[in-house]
């Protein structure tokens, strides 16, 4: 029995993992979206949620990571690598934070989720160029990271729901 | 799955309820910054400055049309352009070309960067 839930169990990060993989690329298509830089729809963050309330923030943190590698391996870089790092780290950290709490619900969770990237990413951009200036895009960026964030959250909010009743009849089988 | 609904602080309308309030509050508060910071530094300004690693390595002046190439000795460079009072970024070699997708920048508020070279650039008031 062990053995086959956690089978199951890889299978279905795996399945996450590829999807977060896929948005991830998706979204490298569009490298300035809305005339800012660093601006994204946070696509990936919809797989991060599902498995943070799927599982635990350990399976999160795992399929982030993962996610990151591959696509860092696959269509970035060394630099791209160590800067998605931050946002995701940053945001994975708040969002287990956030939902211990049990102050907000899953669109919540990915709203700080949106927001806290945004923050990270800033952070290291104004570390690498030595200067605060790259700051002025923060209040966008925040503001983007908010709505995009309440979208992904409704969205993995109702997958999360299915997957639930989905994995569970998977093991009466 | 019972251990979990046990755990719950609150209902679930209720962790909705506080997640709209904090959107809203949330929105509010950057919407706000950001009008600020566009009415304290929305004035456009007369020099191009162009800081490659930490240090200040060209003042360009907005007025006159002017194109440098900055760069390193690994091979990374990126051309500046002055043109119509703007400034931007027309030629680069870095991998992921955000700089040149910026397009032009006039005000002190703008800033390109070119995270992959450290390079950034900002408009400065005179003086």
């Amino acid at each position: 029995m062990y053995t086959r839930r956690s089978g199951r169990k890889i299978a279905y990060l795996g399945l996450l993992t590829a999807a977060a993989m896929i948005l991830s690329y998706v979204e490298s298509l569009f490298p300035v979206f809305g005339g800012v830089p660093g601006m994204k729809l946070g696509l990936p963050n919809a797989a991060i949620v599902m498995v943070l309330y799927l599982y635990t923030w350990k399976e999160a943190l795992l399929v982030s990571f993962v996610r990151i590698l591959g696509v860092g391996l696959l269509f970035g870089n060394a630099f791209s690598m160590a800067f998605s790092i931050a946002g995701a780290l940053l945001s994975l950290l708040s969002m287990v934070l956030v939902k211990k709490s049990g102050k907000l619900d899953c669109v919540g969770v990915s709203m700080i989720g949106g927001v806290m990237h945004n923050a990270g990413q800033i952070l290291v951009a104004i570390f690498i160029v030595e200067n605060a200036r790259v700051g002025y895009y923060f209040f966008v960026l925040a503001i983007s990271g908010l709505v995009t964030g309440l979208v992904i959250g409704l969205i993995s909010g109702e997958l999360v729901k299915r997957m639930r009743i989905a994995i569970r009849n998977d093991g009466s089988l | 799955m019972m251990a979990e609904t046990k755990q719950k602080t609150e209902s679930e309308s209720h962790k909705r309820r506080n997640t709209i309030l904090l959107a809203v509050v949330l929105l509010t508060v950057f919407g706000i910054g950001w009008l600020v910071q566009h009415r304290m530094l929305g004035n456009s300004g007369p020099a191009a400055v162009v800081q490659y690693n930490g240090e200040i390595i060209h003042r360009l002046p907005l007025n006159r049309e002017t194109s440098v190439v900055v760069g390193d000795r690994d091979g990374d460079y990126n051309i500046v352009t002055v043109k119509d009072g703007k400034v931007s970024v027309t030629e680069a070699n870095c991998p992921d070309q955000i700089c040149v997708y910026i397009g032009q920048i006039s005000t002190v508020e703008e800033v390109i960067a070119c995270l992959p070279h450290g390079m950034i650039v900002y408009i400065e008031e005179e003086g």
